[in-house]
């Protein structure tokens, strides 16, 4: 049969629609990012996606944290960072599962969906045989981390934590300069002495500087802290506990009372900068606030705010914020081969390594309670007020509580909370009826 | 005598057999676009369909649960407030938004000085993402250093009002974030309007009509198929409002600015795939029964001219 002239273009013009759509709809097929390893000469080379790169604030140490193993392991390793903005980080996480093409090492994830999904859906390797021939590192990681990272049957599949950071408060003596030994005051006691200081919060996002405060508030109530560690196994759906309504009172008349200008609907940023010019006195957040107040960032320092007039503390009773029970950064992709799973294990090993967590705790504050610090260390914290009031807070009987927001479903952390909080300090609502609203909203967000 | 209709009539129910050859190329040419259609918007949209009827995850196997994302959607604190702002706010996208584009459309119609610096200057909000303009209301509505607030101020020294976080000013902020944003109204109409043909403005004119009777009379009624399609795409655009919503109010205070698409981010924050998906269905078919009305009420597949 003779193709005509005619047909013939028409084909040629079919069989180019025909390509652009298979292009299109994917069709290419080819490998994903972040997943399988390419072996030239010797080299194991892997990507791996991660949102502490380029501009992100964790990308200072991160980033050359990777550059140091790749040095270290240049005839054997490569690791090269796809970088992924936080905010959509997790939910690209689910989708190169959902596609089978999640990375060697893979930075963490939504906790829910770690614990509910990936593992249970045997995506991640279990590294408890690993852990148990590496003495080095397990002495490292945390009790409680450890405890919780462990299944029943002994199984592991998230490297548990080897540092707490925990969150206390910062003040600027320039404004308000306490003279008594605030590690010796009650919550009422501080709460007296701080009297009618403004204290920076945010309600906007998901409130996090409120809920900040309102978890060493409910921690200093009786029964609180408890009540908070709860929300580890099980989310705390009811509310209408006389721990969270006391605390929610007295967050009440902080809110109305002691808010620095613009705390109703300011997001984190906004709290920060109400910090940081001087138009509050208090603010409560973590040891990563200290690169903030680093000389080398005084150009976001206005109204003659200095970032040498902070302090920092642990609240009331020792106690300082931080899910210690929690999932650690990494897990390792069960899809690996031996290879990938020989570099995971030897990345892995190089992070918890002394020197590293030395140099991750200089660069963002915390604590490594079971590693015993280098003299330089020592010296070099030093150096920064914060943390060194915080490390110093940091001791054997200090309690840790969890974020409240870390303790209840998602979608109130995320929105009801920061929704709800206006009302509050508006007066609109009262602590009960505020405690009902949160308590209605968990427990639809609990449906199946 | 046969008619020419029937005649075409004829023609029509009987190929030749050049146009039965060409009809291969057609389907293989609309090929590529059903292949795109059914992967990218059929299938996903029917399996919206299929998992809003069961309790699923996102990622375990769906399991068949009826009625009952259904039930606990109707039954939730956010829905019959959620439904009340979809209707209040698709009345003012009818009657102000699309309005004032049509306002605006037939005063740049009339051609008065500096009209095209006018039209260019109208166009610049609608090159700035939506999320962009929901951030720049929170600093105009700032209780402390907004400028509405500051203004106010001049007259009530003692004035303060949060407006993005106190009932009943939250569901006005939020709607002024898109009230007047209505540039597409204005291109569209704009259009229509100058597609009118002159003769029958003459003829109108001749007839001793002027002024608000030429546009009552003439040029509305010309221009009802673009304003149908404005208040179609103003509406179904407030079905789908998301970001003005979340990046201010984020349906509060309370649930006073609530949405069914706050209500939908909601269910798959905490992995309630089946339920979301059931709010995406209602999303899906008060936009169709939208269309339908509109279309009827607009009389669309009429036309004047």
């Amino acid at each position: 049969m003779s193709i005509t002239r005619r047909n013939f273009v028409k084909t040629s013009i079919a069989a180019a629609g025909t390509a652009v759509t298979a292009g299109l709809v994917g069709c290419g097929g080819g490998g994903g990012q972040g997943e399988g390893s390419q072996q030239a000469g010797g080299v194991v080379e892997i990507t791996i996606p991660s949102y502490k790169t380029g501009e992100n604030v964790g990308a200072v140490f991160f980033e050359p944290q990777v550059e140091r193993f790749n040095e270290k392991y240049a005839d054997k390793y490569h690791i090269t960072l796809e970088s992924v903005p936080q905010d959509g980080f997790n939910d690209r996480l689910k989708q190169l599962a959902q596609q089978n093409q999640l990375p060697v090492l893979v930075q963490g994830g939504d906790i829910d969906w770690q614990t509910d999904i990936a593992f249970p859906q045997g995506l991640a390797y279990d590294i408890s045989g690993w852990l148990n021939d590496h003495p080095e590192v397990k002495d490292l990681v945390l009790d409680d981390a450890l405890a919780y990272c462990t299944n029943d049957d002994g199984t592991v599949y998230s490297m548990p934590l080897p540092t707490v950071r925990p969150t206390g408060y910062y003040w600027n003596t320039a404004m308000w300069d306490p003279q008594v030994d605030l590690s010796t005051l009650s919550m009422d006691e501080l709460l007296a002495e701080i009297g009618d200081q403004k204290i920076a919060f945010s309600t906007a996002e998901n409130g996090w500087v409120c809920s900040l405060f309102l978890t060493a508030l409910v921690a200093a109530e009786e029964g609180g802290a408890d009540w908070l560690r709860g929300g580890v196994e099980e989310k705390i759906v009811d509310f209408n506990q006389p721990a969270f309504i006391s605390a929610v009172t007295t967050l009440q008349q902080l809110l109305q009372n002691n808010a620095a200008p613009n705390s109703v609907g300011a997001t984190y940023a906004d709290a920060e900068n109400a910090f940081l010019s001087s138009q509050a006195a208090i603010i409560s957040n973590g040891p990563w606030m200290s690169s903030s107040l680093d000389e080398a960032n005084s150009a976001n320092w206005s109204n003659g705010f200095d970032g040498a007039n902070v302090h920092a503390a642990l609240w009331p009773g020792q106690m300082g914020i931080a899910n210690t029970s929690s999932l650690g950064e990494w897990w390792i992709s069960a899809a690996a081969s031996d290879e990938e799973k020989q570099l995971a294990e030897d990345f892995l090993a190089f992070v918890y390594s002394p020197e590293e967590i030395e140099a991750f705790l200089l660069a963002e504050g915390g604590d490594a309670p079971k590693l015993t610090y280098s003299e330089n260390f020592k010296e070099e914290q030093a150096k920064t007020q914060t943390l060194a009031d915080l490390s110093a807070d940091t001791t054997a009987e200090t309690e840790f509580v969890p974020c409240i927001l870390d303790m209840i479903p998602a979608s109130v952390a995320n929105s009801d909370f920061g929704r709800e909080l206006p009302q509050l300090a508006n007066g609109t609502y009262t602590p009960e009826q505020f405690a009902q609203a949160l308590t209605d909203a968990a427990q639809e967000a609990s449906l199946a | 005598m046969k008619s020419v209709a029937a005649s075409l009539r004829g023609r029509r129910s009987r190929p030749t057999s050049l146009e039965r050859n060409n009809y291969k190329w057609v389907y293989l040419f609309l090929l590529p676009t059903l292949i795109v259609f059914v992967m990218f918007y059929a299938a996903p949209i029917i399996q919206v369909f299929l998992t809003s009827f069961t309790t699923w995850n996102g990622f375990t196997d769906p399991v068949f649960s009826g009625l009952q994302n259904y039930v606990n959607l109707v039954n939730s604190r956010g829905f019959l407030l959620a439904m009340q702002n979809l209707l209040y706010w698709s009345l003012l996208a009818t009657f102000v938004h699309v309005g004032f584009g049509v306002l605006v459309a037939f005063v740049l119609f009339q051609k008065p000085h500096g009209w095209k610096l006018a039209r260019a200057v109208f166009m610049i909000p609608n090159v700035i993402s939506a999320a962009a303009w929901a951030m720049i209301y929170r600093f105009f509505f700032n209780n402390d250093f907004g400028v509405l607030n500051t203004v106010i101020r001049f007259v009530i020294p003692d004035f303060t009002v949060q407006w993005f976080y106190e009932s009943p000013w939250a569901f006005w902020a939020v709607a002024f974030t898109w009230m007047f944003y209505a540039v597409i109204v204005t291109l569209v109409v704009l259009g229509d309007l100058m597609n009118i043909p002159a003769e029958l403005a003459e003829a109108a004119r001749i007839d001793g009509a002027s002024g608000w009777r030429l546009i009552r009379d003439i040029q509305l009624p010309l221009c009802r198929s673009s304003i149908g399609t404005s208040v179609i795409v103003s509406v179904t655009a407030r079905i789908a409002m998301y970001e003005q919503i979340a990046l201010t109010t984020a349906g509060g205070p309370g649930n006073d600015t609530m949405s069914l698409s706050i209500m939908l981010v909601n269910g798959i924050m905490d992995y309630r795939y089946g339920y979301a998906n059931a709010i995406g269905v209602v999303m899906f078919v008060i936009g169709l029964v939208v269309l339908a009305l509109i279309n009827r009420a607009f009389r669309m597949d009429e036309s004047d001219l």
